[in-house]
């Protein structure tokens, strides 16, 4: 252990699965100063160990497990973990994070992280109990569903303290969105991440301990903390995410016709009111809410449904699981979204790519392009509640033709079958977009455009324009001035700025392990909270501005990151149908995000940033202003700047 | 006398141990859970959570058991406190509480419970019913009217931890 190291533990665990070597190693106090902790050591890691090209299911490719520099102190809503690699999905950085106990227990064990490289030859746990790691063998484990698992583990280390990561079917299949689960209920599941834990034959994570987390200056911590949680949990949003959880969103995002329906081809829901976050609580659905660690707000729903005698129970869903499982899929029976949301987690599927693929299937089918005898008897229709649940089971396993063509994702299973498929794949660079209009939501279409991992709203949640609370309009008159026509989600203007913002700010949030509704969506704390707590944490004395210059270096090098594996402003789009297929009906008809109007907000987007406007590349200079002056010398080296 | 206490709504509480960890930073200046007088006992299949800490019981068998007496009952406040300079660490008064109200920080090998913060338990501060969301942690004073349904209700809380606590999957 860093002997010196308050808030973060200072030390990161390395795991050669493939010589079955573990060492621990110090993480220098710069290299926090610099990145904050969390997603922004690992970008600087996945610099460091991946080389351009590298297979992502090459042996090389690490995977990156890591608490945030806050988790597990009493910060509001600390509860993140984030996993990086290279993903399967893209090709290109992968940064996924979920929420629960788990980064905090890390610490408490004895780490700030873990580095997983090679290949195990036969499935394997890695157990870290009070600062003792081991490999322990997970022959046993393997096929198991992801509660299963937890419950074995649980049981053969004697207790239910135990906090697991691990990966279920879908990973061990290498499912091209194969998600890690962090709890039952927590994912952190986009771009194939678990069949990168999945390939390694690294069935789980598990850890516990009673360490101790020092913080440099304790009694300005707790007040700083204590003033962060008030302002946090006295905004209207916290209270309504309490109230209803994320997808108390659907009902108004459905009347203001932003809701993607049967593949976006709608974006109206007609089932919305019996099948969204407020008719979960009305009909009784709904068993409790969960707290993520330190948790001010607890979005998280525990819920269960009955089907046929049945009773599964969930996490969730969450607003993004109603879109893909329930909108998408037009379903009509709250059940059927909360019971296949349950199934994902136990799965270990990502839920908003296998609602994405099976809409994919459903239009295809629809469409004469997939024909009936590739269908495995499935019938493929809309709101076929029992075949949804069929199919990812299927989809988990690689069952049949069908399932095993859907577990590629849609690129690829669009490029499999053929015709003009790729055009209703729902999908940029490989991932399957989130449930956002981003015909209409031009801030959210520009931040899933440039977002590293696909079009996503993990990096960026830019819902500020249309928001009203008053930390959103003070924000919002900070970023863009008063002027009303910049409020319109549907706007163009000034959508640069505000992506920026909120891919700084998310960035340093992802790196400390505080979640993205304490300083978006719920528009509460600010960059000087975030100093505060980090530098009364760590004792490393970082300003409002240093934080999100340390947010926006986080971005930059994931930028290079991905510049080295070939992407720049060509990869910086939007799925085909965004660009090209107006909504057809409702009030927003004829509405679409244009290249013209993408290309404007691009232009802006890299002249803010110091990019190369042509080419959307970092250049020597913003890197410099970065201090990435080694990663500029690097890809001057290759031929990148 | 009236009693001052934390009152426990276990279905309130969301398992997210703000209350654990500031009670850590608060006493200790460090985090570490075995320094906080406040535990949780979670049942994440049944989405349970059990908060355990003081419940400022009448019997107060920790006063009894400890050998060297660094366990006092506070005037005002109406609960027994640990003097952390006197107590030896030996352990006694931690399987003499029915409630699980006391338990042992190995590194400061110190038995460790509720002060109740000197009268503003910080635990309740960060539990969501400070801010309006109905939190599972309020601090009252509880007059005698009161007792015979706060005792049922902590009685029916220790149930529900027991079967938490021996849940099937970890039997």
């Amino acid at each position: 252990m860093n002997g010196n190291a308050t808030g973060y533990v200072g030390q990161l665990l390395w795991v050669d699965l493939t010589n079955r070597k573990l060492r621990t190693e110090p993480i220098d106090p710069q290299t926090i100063r610099l990145f904050l902790g969390g997603r922004g050591v690992a970008a600087r890691l996945l610099w460091d160990l991946v080389p351009a090209g590298l297979d992502p299911f090459d042996g090389r490719n690490p995977l990156i497990v890591m608490s945030g520099t806050l988790s597990g102190t009493p910060a509001p809503s600390s509860g993140r973990t984030t996993i990086t690699c290279k993903g399967p999905a893209t090709g290109m950085y992968l940064k996924v994070s979920g929420g629960g106990h788990f980064g905090a227990a890390l610490k408490f064990a004895g780490y700030d992280g873990i580095v997983v490289t090679g290949r195990a030859g036969k499935p394997v746990s890695l157990v870290i109990r009070d600062g003792k790691a081991e490999l322990q063998d997970a022959r046993s484990l393997w096929g198991h569903t992801v509660s299963e698992t937890i419950h074995s583990l649980q049981r053969e280390l004697g207790s239910r303290e135990l906090q697991v990561a691990c990966i279920g079917p879908a990973g061990e299949n290498r499912v091209m969105y194969a998600g890690v689960m962090l709890s039952p209920h927590n994912a952190a599941a986009r771009g194939g991440v678990g069949a990168v834990m999945g390939d390694k034959r690294l069935k789980a994570i598990a850890v516990e301990g009673d360490g101790t987390i020092g913080l440099a200056r304790p009694k300005e911590f707790l007040k700083a903390a204590l003033e962060a949680r008030r302002v946090v949990a006295e905004d209207p949003v916290s209270r309504s995410l309490y109230i209803f959880g994320t997808s108390g969103g659907v009902g108004p995002t459905n009347e203001r016709h932003r809701w993607p329906t049967r593949n976006f081809v709608e974006d109206h829901h007609q089932h919305a009111d019996t099948v969204g976050g407020e008719y979960l609580k009305r009909g009784g659905y709904l068993q409790g809410r969960i707290g993520c660690s330190s948790c001010t707000t607890s979005c998280h729903r525990y819920s269960a449904a009955e089907i046929d005698g049945e009773r599964v129970a969930c996490g969730g869903p969450e607003f993004e699981t109603f879109g893909a499982l329930g909108a998408g899929l037009d379903i009509s029976d709250i059940r059927y979204v909360i019971q296949g949301s349950g199934l994902c987690n136990e799965l270990g599927l990502d839920v908003i790519s296998a609602g994405g693929a099976i809409q994919w299937a459903i239009e295809s089918r629809e469409r004469g392009v997939l024909a009936k005898e590739d269908c495995d008897g499935f019938s493929l229709d809309w709101d076929n509640g029992p075949e949804m649940l069929a199919l990812l089971n299927r989809i988990a396993y690689r069952q049949g033709q069908l399932g095993d063509l859907l577990a590629e994702g849609t690129q690829r299973a669009a490029a499999r079958i053929g015709g003009e498929s790729w055009k209703w794949a729902v999908q940029a660079n490989g991932l399957e977009q989130s449930r956002v209009e981003t015909r209409i939501k031009k801030a959210y279409a520009l931040a899933f455009a440039v977002n590293p991992r696909g079009p996503d709203h993990l990096t960026a949640e830019p819902m500020l324009p249309e928001f009203t609370t008053p930390g959103a309009r003070e924000l919002m008159d900070q970023l863009c001035g008063p002027d009303e026509r910049y409020r319109r989600d549907d706007s163009t203007e000034k959508r640069a700025v505000i992506v920026r913002y909120h891919e700084d700010i998310y960035a340093a949030l992802d790196a400390l392990g505080l979640c993205a509704f304490t300083a978006t969506c719920a528009y509460t704390l600010r960059d000087h909270h975030l100093a505060a707590l980090f530098s009364y944490a760590t004792g490393l004395d970082l300003d409002a501005d240093q934080i999100m210059e340390a947010g926006a270096r986080i971005i930059e090098l994931e930028r290079a990151i991905n510049l080295r594996n070939g992407r720049d402003r060509r990869q910086d789009t939007l799925p085909w149908r965004i660009l090209n297929e107006p909504v057809k009906t409702g009030p927003c008809e004829g509405m679409r995000t244009s290249q013209e109007e993408l290309d404007r907000m691009l232009d802006e987007y890299y002249a803010l940033r110091g990019w190369d406007i042509k080419s959307g590349r970092p250049t020597r200079q913003s890197l410099a202003a970065l201090h990435l002056g080694d990663i500029a010398d690097a890809l001057e080296k290759g031929g990148l700047l | 006398m009236t009693r001052q206490i934390v009152d426990i709504d276990y279905t309130r509480c969301t398992g997210c141990r703000a209350c654990v960890l500031t009670c850590s930073v608060f006493h200790a200046g460090v985090v570490r859970p075995s320094a906080s007088a406040i535990h949780i006992a979670s049942s994440l299949d049944e989405g349970v959570n059990v908060p355990l800490l003081c419940i400022a019981c009448k019997e107060r068998p920790c006063l009894d058991v400890c050998p060297v007496n660094a366990i006092r009952l506070h005037k005002t406040l109406g609960i027994p406190l640990i003097d952390t300079e006197a107590c030896t660490g030996c352990q006694s008064c931690i399987p003499a509480c029915p409630y699980h109200g006391i338990s042992f920080d190995p590194v400061a090998d110190k038995a460790v419970k509720c002060d109740l913060c000197d009268g503003e338990p910080l635990c309740v501060k960060v539990c969501m019913g400070a801010y309006e969301m109905p939190g599972a942690l309020h601090y009252v004073t509880l007059s005698g009217e009161e007792e015979a349904d706060y005792d049922r209700r902590v009685q029916e809380r220790m149930n529900v931890y027991r079967s938490v606590k021996d849940g099937s999957e970890c039997s």
